[in-house]
């Protein structure tokens, strides 16, 4: 039963949304209210197919000037279905899959008996279940209302990080070749790939560090070079090495990094000292960095991250040279800060934590990517039990077993 | 040299090019890691300061008719010829502070291999002897024959200036051994006693200490040169504990020159040389020994000072980050401290040769333009230094959090640097010439001038800002760029020139108000006039953290009809892959 409430709210979101199917589309959008919690909670809630994008080149997106678009799939079963009439076309589902064409739109009635928790969510739901009513379909392909719903989620703070066809060439070289995903707050984006698959150079482009060759990075739908000032202060960035300036020590490193960005001086001391000794690292603070393990520079360069409470989270190896407690704690703290609504972009070789950590993955290969979705998903498409399977099968080429063999062999001879 | 290399085992000669590398620090002083070239073009210096000394020698000999005034003259240029060796070679054992010990790296690097500690120990060693060996050469390259030609021609015999050839040159690298193995004997008894956490951070310290002491006794220590002034005893006291005088002594012994009653500066001088020769072999022998295992032991973690931790505050957030960046990577960086050190050298000479003439009378003197020269060479040389040191990098693969946190125009980056160029020159110098300046009278006159040397220093920063759009210690720079010891000299002796017109210029006008007025009204102008032009330009600057190589393809723009990809729409894929 939906509470009075929420069915206001959902019948105020339903004339938003039915108010674009008339509306044009710039115009329309800028109507279109729908609370940033409500976004969240969502995302939260329906983490694995809710709020899931079907990627590529729409004609409808196109159309209303957006290449990269967003349909709600509001059934839970969706997914399956769509699958399986692929199966019958006779396509391959892991084969799509590397086309980024994911998902499609179908709509069932939701899970009997299914607790749709915080009011938005349910809010959301009644809106379009209003909608669907409405206007007697069971298809929410509408392009409209796909427009829509992604036009509030980008406002929002739904799609929050979008890179579309984004290039980076090393003299000719591509290291990052048409590159599309988009990070949502409240989610944690795994960004997978072999060593040298262009990760890091993604991560580089994302902070501003290196330019692309071309294309297009947005954050809350501007592009960042637009502000990037503004940008750089709401992003936090543990980068893949631990570099840092070794004749400084732990403290002083986080007092430069807090001046550097501004920040008051009595709130930013008293946030490093609680940083530093949550991080174990209070008794060394004074010690020069030179003298700090490489699990304690990491510590360093994520309390630096951390320290000015940015909205996005960019993080290349986070766990690189982290002990077994402290590694617990940076996963439970990367499932928290998204849960708080950060967007966070993680990108790591270990695929057990990625597989705990995030509810989607991006995989990258020689510069492509090759997946895109939720682990869920893949391994449904993929018939494949575990991430790692996954990533062996879409971004692994050589035979390892034979590769070890081959290298056993060699230092023997 | 080679040859004499090439008779060491294979392992030794492996790691003694290595470690010459680490010796000479080829990155502080960007000379394209070619150690033959840097050795080359120190070499040359070594030559060209010996030739100029040679030639003095050989012009100034007419002025010497009477047997007192010969005497006089010989004794006050072989002084001048130990004081100065023992300088160059006290500075050398500055520069290389530390490359004699194993560090942490070597032993984590090395131990795993089949590389025997004494084999180490030999390459260091080798290495150390080279340089230094390649320093006493070159230093005494023409005064090592000028010298003995010189005194040897008095004795009226050939076995006169073979013997003054062989006292020369034993004395000399007596001499040198005497402070190398000094500073070796101090630092490796340091690092035995001392537990390793306290002598690591205890080494930066000895290290600037020894260099204060190597610049102080070279400048503060007076010049003897009668045998009447050797038996005051006001003097004694000095030549019982200045080391040049006991190879000054030995010298003269090896020579048969030395006077009966001047037998004891010998003898200390063979006391001296004996006591540092072994004390340094035991320090090294006992450090290979023992400390390679304790380094491998003990963490390199040197837990902070326990107490007050004071971060000062000089300006907004980002003066006080650049500044105090600045400050920390000065002191605690080996190669900053050792390329600073060079400039820093010429400033406590200046202030030293002032000190020294201060203390040499109690009577207070009129302002001198020497004075004023002194201090404008102080200003000038530590802006200069810092200037120059602010240009090489401290770790480039640390620079991403600048660019990651560069939430400020490039304006405000300048203005900070221009903030760390006056409070870490400017006004320490200012503060010790106006400390020098108390010996001075009359008081307006010294006030005067300590305006003056602000305005000066003013200008100095803000010449020296020009085209300076980047971060203190974060630049990357091209290598070989900086021909230090080519544009060193040529720097130096434009300064002189500017420091004695400056002082021409500005002696008349302390005794005249209008004329001083003026004077500072003309350099104010001077000075505001280029802070406006760097304010100007800085506005439309963008922060770099590299130097970029200029073009060697000229570029005729043939292909300027053709709009770059970065602007072209990419949804278009069609139009893109038609580009790519």
């Amino acid at each position: 039963m939906h509470r009075l409430a929420d069915i206001d709210l959902a019948v105020a979101i339903a004339r938003e949304i039915g108010g674009r199917q008339q509306a044009d589309g710039d115009a329309g959008r800028e109507q279109l209210s729908i609370p940033c919690a409500v976004v969240r909670d969502l995302s939260r809630i329906f983490p694995l197919h809710f709020l899931h994008g079907l990627k590529g080149q729409s004609i409808a997106a196109r159309r209303h000037g957006i290449p990269l678009f967003a349909v709600a799939l509001v059934g839970f079963r969706i997914p399956w279905a769509a699958v399986d009439a692929f199966d019958e076309s006779g396509r391959d589902p892991v084969a799509f899959n590397r086309q980024r064409m994911i998902g499609v739109c179908d709509v069932g009635p939701p899970t009997p008996g299914f607790d749709f928790g915080p009011p938005a969510a349910r809010a959301l739901w009644g809106a379009l279940s209003i909608l669907q009513e409405g206007t007697r379909t069971h298809c929410l392909s509408d392009d409209a209302l796909a427009v829509g719903i992604y036009s509030c989620l980008i406002r929002q703070g739904g799609f929050v990080l979008e890179l579309r066809s984004v290039y980076k060439h090393f003299s000719g070289i591509p290291a990052v070749d048409d590159v599309s995903f988009s990070a949502r707050a409240g989610e944690v984006t795994g960004y997978l790939g072999p060593n040298g698959s262009g990760k890091s150079t993604t991560m580089k482009m994302i902070t501003g560090l290196i330019e692309m060759t071309a294309g297009h990075i947005l954050f809350q739908g501007k592009p960042i070079q637009d502000d990037l000032i503004a940008y750089k202060r709401r992003m936090g960035y543990v980068p893949e090495e631990p570099y840092l300036y070794n004749h400084l020590s732990g403290v002083e490193y986080l007092t430069m990094v807090a001046q550097l960005r501004d920040l008051p001086q009595k709130q930013s001391s008293q946030c490093i000292d609680g940083l530093l000794r949550l991080l174990s690292l209070y008794d060394d603070r004074h010690a020069s960095i030179s003298g700090y393990s490489k699990g304690m520079r990491q510590k360093v360069l994520i309390a630096a991250a951390l320290l000015h409470n940015p909205e996005l989270i960019l993080l290349d190896e986070p766990f690189s040279g982290l002990d077994v407690g402290s590694a617990l704690v940076l996963r439970s703290l990367i499932q928290e800060l998204a849960a708080r609504g950060k967007v966070v972009l993680f990108s790591s070789h270990e695929l057990d934590t990625v597989e705990r950590v995030c509810s989607r993955v991006v995989i990258l290969h020689k510069g492509k990517i090759v997946a895109d979705d939720s682990i869920e998903r893949l391994r449904f498409l993929m018939e494949l039990p575990t991430l790692e399977a996954i990533f062996s099968q879409l971004a692994v080429e050589q035979d390892t077993v034979s590769m070890a063999r081959q290298i056993a062999d060699l230092i023997h001879a | 040299m080679r040859k004499l290399v090439e008779l060491l085992p294979l392992q030794v000669r492996i790691l003694y090019r290595q470690f010459l590398l680490r010796v000479v620090d080829l990155e502080a002083l960007s000379i394209q890691a070619d150690i033959p070239r840097f050795l080359g073009q120190f070499a040359s210096v070594l030559v060209f300061i010996s030739l100029v000394g040679a030639i003095g020698l050989l012009t100034s000999e007419t002025a010497t008719a009477t047997p007192e005034g010969y005497l006089s003259f010989v004794w006050r240029g072989e002084q001048a010829l130990i004081s100065g060796m023992m300088l160059v070679v006290g500075l050398i054992a500055v520069i290389s502070w530390d490359s004699t010990f194993p560090d942490r790296r070597d032993v984590m690097v090395l131990s795993p291999l089949p590389v025997a500690a004494h084999t180490i120990l030999l390459a260091k060693v080798a290495a150390s002897s080279a340089l230094l060996g390649l320093a006493v050469l070159t230093l005494n390259f023409a005064t090592g024959l000028a010298w003995p030609l010189l005194i040897g021609s008095h004795h009226g015999s050939i076995w006169g200036f073979f013997q003054s050839f062989a006292a020369y040159w034993f004395a000399m690298i007596a001499a040198s051994i005497f402070v190398y193995g000094s500073v070796l004997t101090v630092q490796g008894f340091t690092a035995l006693l001392l537990p390793r956490r306290i002598f690591l951070r205890s080494s930066a310290i000895l290290q600037i200490v020894a260099f204060g002491l190597v610049l102080g006794v070279y400048f503060l220590q007076p010049s003897i040169t009668t045998p009447a002034a050797m038996a005051v005893p006001e003097n004694q006291w000095v030549l019982a504990w200045s080391p040049s005088f006991w190879f000054f002594g030995l010298f003269n012994q090896l020579n048969g020159s030395l006077p009966v009653a001047l037998g004891w500066l010998a003898r200390r001088g063979w006391i001296a040389l004996g006591v540092v020769i072994s004390g340094a072999t035991a320090s090294l022998l006992l450090c290979y020994l023992r400390t390679m295992k304790k380094t491998v032991e003990e963490p390199d973690l040197v837990p902070g000072a326990r107490g007050w931790h004071w971060t000062p505050r000089v300006g907004n957030a980002l003066q006080t980050a650049i500044v105090l960046f600045s400050l920390r990577s000065l002191t605690r960086s080996r190669q900053h401290r050792v390329v600073f050190a060079f400039y820093l050298a010429g400033v406590l000479g200046f202030a030293l040769s002032s000190l020294r003439t201060a203390l040499s009378t109690t009577a207070q003197r009129p302002l001198s333009a020497d004075f004023l020269i002194a201090t404008f060479m102080m200003m000038t040389l530590a802006v200069a230094g810092l200037r120059m040191v602010f240009s090489l990098p401290i770790s480039l693969t640390a620079n991403w959090i600048w660019r990651l946190t560069q939430l400020r125009p490039p304006e405000k980056y300048v203005a900070a640097t221009r903030r760390s160029l006056v409070l870490l020159a400017v006004i320490p110098v200012w503060f010790i010439s106006a400390m020098l300046s108390l010996s001075f009278r009359p008081l307006h006159a010294i006030a005067a001038h300590l305006v003056v040397l602000a305005v000066v220093g003013w200008i100095f920063i803000e010449l020296s800002l020009i085209g300076l759009y980047k971060v203190p210690f974060t630049c990357s720079y091209l290598p070989g760029k900086v021909h230090v010891q080519v544009m060193l000299w040529v720097f130096l002796f434009l300064l002189l020139i500017l420091a004695m017109s400056t002082a021409e210029l500005e002696m008349p006008s302390l005794n005249d108000a209008g004329r001083y007025m003026c004077l500072i009204a003309i350099l104010g102008t001077g000075a505001l006039g280029v802070l406006a032009f760097n304010r100007h330009r800085a506005k439309s600057a963008v922060l770099y953290f590299e130097e970029l190589p200029p073009d060697v393809i000229t570029t005729l723009g043939l292909v300027a009809v053709r709009p770059s990809i970065s602007k072209i729409n990419m949804d278009n894929s069609h139009e893109r892959r038609d580009l790519l």
